[in-house]
């Protein structure tokens, strides 16, 4: 047994971090415990005289690709740490560098591509992150090193008071917002990507309408082209949808000038155009979906309206993505094209 | 609802007789005791106590049936106000009808008592009589008009008059609780001598406050109208009434009926060579309808005691002529000579609700039809219409009230088609170099359609056809252009009936140029337009429609088509309209079928209905694109 490992654990600069409790917790607080966790690393570094800026650690992950310098730097680090106190320690910095890096890489690839697992992917990938930087801080942990003299009256950071305490309001700051983000992702493996049941609603004095996860109103008219009542464009930058509400004519019409106007754009390209009521009632749906070749990009506009007699909507999309982003569209306008009811809903402003 | 109904009504209106207005009639004018209402007149016009408005107002209206065992004495008395222009000009004129061979008719009060206190009694001599008679009903009725004299605004009529009837045994009063115009008092009694001859009545509960009185029985209408009638709507189903008629149950009508017709058609010797040839015909049916419908000329001949005793049916051959009694008799006769399970049934040509009708009393029927069962159900053949075949019953009778005369029978209604309105077309469109495009056109119409078209065309002859065609075309299609027309199985009445047009239409599009076509599939937009309910009121029956129509599009190597309009399937419980566009070689093929019912709509639906034509007929338009097929020469110059 060595000299150090009868020295009391308060003294400790570095002291054991499970890596999976690392991982849980930045998972509970949502990531910031990652921002914290190398925040003291780097100030302990820093202490024990190496060449370090702790509010650098704490930009490091959100700068993605500087992961691949900070953490090879930090593994040098503690590579000399270990030397001066007789211990060997591999410099593993670029490799959770890299590991690092490909989970922002995941990260911010799942937020445009897999639009609906996003927040789950990033809570997935802060866990990941943190356990690999605590896999890291382990090995270095294993020295048992003293802080100088100068800070032993510092208290020790790793499960003290403080660490509880922050990890305790990063809980309840970010508990609500986890289960609420963790139900919704949970739903998006049951249901479709947008709910067709709630995608349209309208009040008396306005509209609401439901795109993900979020409800969006908008009065009818407000819109800055005085025709649209509201637009969305979702967090895939592939393609957009766009909620109308059109008066003055007939579906037949409306589906015509999509065609026209894609056309005249597109004049290599071709629509296909269909009609029918739903379920044996005079709900009248209309729809157009036109294709072409723009730039080597395959181009789709889709134009979905919807008649109850009352109310003429029109459920209007374009995308210039991939084939596979494409197909997405294709089927989840054709479901709402289907499946969207007009809802009237009680004006909660008028009571 | 059909503009083709009013058409039929007032081709109806024109077969009326008119005859000669005569002097001479068994009216009797008798105004010696006239004097009491029409100081009742002066005295209202002295008051001047009349109700606020312009139309014509109704004071009183009083009807008093007395039946005795040897007739039915009948009085009414009315008495109108006129304020206005509009209303003298509107309103003048009264009229009374009476069948001459069992009522008498006397005039007891005609006079008008004008703004200034003045009397004007009607006289006598200036009275106008008509024989009405429509060309398939056996009623017998004579009218006599009296144009009201010394009518100003703000004067009083007042009418009084009796009818006596001569059968206490059939007889029916119809009380209706508002007409026309606004009422201020109408009231109806009946009175009877014996008790045994006690009449019955209907009474419709909320629209009369009646009292009971030893052999009496009188009522106040409770409703000052005035009506306000729907399309196609015949005020006989749908008004409340109070209804008086003789102690009869529906056995003995049809007992009575059903003798009478088999006296008619007791000596059938006549009949044996026509049926010993019909034995030889593969499909006698259409025959035998022929014979009956086409070959006896429709008069109606209902003299004497023939108003519902059917003739012989051996003097219905040796003439040629009859009435529908007549005719209808000689088919069943055939019918059953010929083994067919055929009865004779009544038809009320204007109802369409059975449940109208309370009390028992042929008065309410004024046509006769023969109906019989066959494998795929019972059909019914009018033996005046000269434009239907034996494979439908006619839309004439289609859907109105009947009685069978089979025992145990009461009124019910004939049933409709689905599709009364059934069509097809085949149209074939070839671009032009020049721009332009040739039609040939192929309209075929079945069934009801056919009997339609074979009566607007069949009197015509060939250069009539073609105007009367062009008119229907223009009138369709704008005068686009002026086709020529044949028609082919107008006098075949078991054929479809189809017309063929061909026409070139001018600067339809441009060769060289993009093509953005538009047709307007005029002929179905037609149909549905007429289909429309504007009835505010009462429920409506839709006639039913059925149509097809295939198009198909050369576009001769002028363009290259890139897309279609959108294939539509429109399917409501209201009825469908599907739309399909197939590309073909060189072209395209637009398939449509619209399909609606024939059902009965109640107000509640007419909006929803509506809507529905309305989808449809934003669908109706036929569109295609195409690109130019090549450089055309001129273009590349």
């Amino acid at each position: 047994m060595s000299e150090t490992s009868i020295e009391p654990p308060s003294r400790l600069l570095f002291p054991i971090q499970r890596p999976w409790l690392a991982g849980v917790l930045a998972g509970l607080t949502f990531g910031v415990y990652l921002f914290f966790y190398l925040y003291i690393y780097a100030r302990d570094t820093k202490r024990l005289g190496e060449d370090v800026k702790p509010w650098l650690w704490l930009l490091s992950p959100i700068l993605g690709i500087t992961t691949l310098f900070t953490f090879p730097q930090l593994g040098e680090k503690y590579e000399k740490i270990g030397r001066t106190h007789g211990a060997e320690i591999k410099n593993h910095g670029m490799a959770i560098g890299v590991a690092v890096f490909l989970c922002l890489l995941t990260f911010g690839l799942a937020d445009r591509l897999f639009v609906s697992y996003a927040g789950l992917l990033s809570l997935v990938a802060m866990s990941v992150m943190s356990i690999a930087v605590a896999k890291m801080t382990a090995e270095i942990n294993q020295t048992k090193v003293r802080l100088p003299d100068a800070y032993f009256n510092k208290p020790a950071y790793t499960l003290t008071l403080s660490t509880w305490l922050f990890g305790a309001l990063g809980f309840i700051f970010f508990a609500p917002i986890m289960v609420y983000v963790a139900v919704l992702e949970v739903q998006h493996f049951t249901k479709d990507h947008i709910d067709p049941q709630q995608v349209w609603q309208i009040t008396g004095g306005g509209v609401q309408i439901q795109t993900q996860d979020d409800w969006a109103v908008s009065s009818i008219g407000s819109h800055s082209d005085g025709s649209a009542v509201a637009e969305f464009e979702l967090p895939d930058l592939s393609w957009a949808i766009i909620f109308d509400q059109y008066e003055g004519q007939s579906a037949a019409d409306l589906a015509v000038m999509r065609r026209n106007e894609f056309m005249e754009q597109f004049p290599q390209g071709s629509c296909q155009q269909r009609r029918w009521l739903t379920d044996n009632s005079l709900e009248h749906r209309s729809e157009v979906m036109c294709e072409a070749t723009f730039l080597a990009y395959p181009l789709v506009e889709m134009s979905l309206s919807i008649d109850d007699g009352e109310r003429r909507i029109e459920i209007y999309a374009v995308s210039n993505s991939s084939t596979s982003s494409k197909s997405e569209m294709k089927n989840l306008l054709r479901r709402l094209g289907t499946d969207t009811q007009l809802v009237e809903v009680e004006d909660q402003s008028e009571d | 609802m059909r503009t083709r109904f009013l058409r039929v009504t007032i081709l109806l209106m024109l077969l009326v007789h008119v005859d000669a207005v005569r002097a001479d009639s068994d009216v009797v004018w008798d105004f010696s005791a006239d004097h009491e209402l029409v100081q009742s007149a002066q005295a209202l016009i002295q008051q001047g106590k009349f109700p606020e408005g312009r139309r014509v107002i109704q004071l009183e209206h009083q009807r008093h049936v007395h039946v005795t065992d040897k007739n039915v004495v009948e009085t009414v008395q009315s008495v109108y106000y006129y304020p206005a222009t509009d209303s003298v000009q509107n309103s003048g004129t009264e009229s009374i009808s009476w069948n001459t061979h069992n009522q008498s008719l006397t005039v007891s009060a005609a006079a008008v008592v004008s703004s200034d206190g003045q009397i004007h009694r009607f006289v006598p001599d200036t009275a106008q009589y008509q024989d009405r008679d429509s060309s398939n009903v056996f009623t017998t009725t004579k009218e006599v008009v009296i144009q009201l004299p010394g009518l100003d605004e703000g004067s009083v009529s007042v009418l009084r008059f009796t009818r006596v009837l001569s059968d206490p045994d059939n007889y029916l009063f119809n009380n209706w609780a508002e007409v026309s115009v606004r009422s201020q008092r109408r009231e109806f009694s009946v009175t009877w001598t014996n008790d045994n001859r006690k009449p019955n009545w209907y009474v419709d509960e909320g629209a009369f406050d009646c009292d009971v009185a030893t052999q009496e029985f009188r009522c106040r209408s409770l409703l000052g109208g005035p009506w306000q009638n729907d399309d196609a709507v015949h005020y006989a189903d749908v008004l409340p009434k109070f209804t008086i008629a003789a102690p009869n149950t529906w056995d003995d009508v049809v007992h009575d009926m059903r003798g009478l017709v088999d006296q008619a058609t007791r000596d059938r010797e006549a009949l044996t060579p026509i049926v010993e040839e019909l034995r030889d015909a593969d499909d006698p049916l259409p025959q035998m309808l022929q014979l009956a419908a086409n070959q006896i000329r429709y008069v109606s001949f209902s003299e004497a005691q023939h108003a519902y005793l059917p003739h012989p049916i051996g003097d219905t051959l040796k003439n040629r002529y009859g009435d529908c009694k007549d005719k209808s008799v000689l088919l069943l006769a055939l019918l059953e000579e010929m083994g067919y399970q055929a009865y004779p049934t009544l038809v009320a040509t204007r109802m369409q609700n059975p449940q109208a009708i309370q009390l028992p009393s042929r008065a309410h029927f004024d046509h006769m039809v023969v109906c019989a069962q066959f494998a795929h159900g019972e059909r019914c053949f009018d033996a005046t219409d000269t434009h239907s075949g034996s494979s439908v019953t006619p839309r004439s009778v289609q859907g109105k009230v009947r009685l069978d005369l089979t025992p145990g029978s009461i009124p019910s209604k004939i049933p409709k088609e689905p599709h009364i309105w059934h069509f097809d077309i085949e149209n074939n469109l070839t671009f032009l170099a020049d721009g332009g495009q040739t039609e040939a056109l192929t309209r075929t119409y079945t069934t009801a359609y056919a009997a339609w078209m074979r009566r607007e065309l069949g009197a015509q002859d060939a250069s009539e056809q073609q105007d009367w065609l062009l008119r229907q075309h223009n009138g369709v299609v704008k005068g686009l252009m002026k086709p020529t027309f044949s028609v082919s199985g107008l006098d075949d009445l078991e054929s479809t009936l189809s017309v063929e047009s061909t026409g070139n239409y001018q600067g339809i599009a441009t060769p060289g140029e993009n093509l953005a076509y538009v047709d307007g599939a005029h002929w179905i937009r037609k149909e549905l337009r007429q289909e429309r309910i504007n009835n505010k009121r009462y429920s409506a029956e839709t006639s039913g429609v059925h149509y097809t129509s295939v198009y198909h599009f050369d576009l001769a190597g002028l363009w290259q088509l890139q897309d279609v309009g959108a294939d539509v399937n429109l399917k409501s419980p209201y009825g469908s309209f599907v739309r399909d566009y197939d590309k073909v070689d060189g072209g395209l093929r637009v398939k449509s079928e619209l399909q609606l019912p024939s059902q009965r709509l109640e107000p509640d639906q007419f909006s929803a209905y509506n809507r529905f034509l309305e989808l449809i007929e934003a669908e109706i338009e036929i569109r295609f694109w195409g690109a130019p097929a090549k450089q055309l020469p001129w273009v590349e110059g």
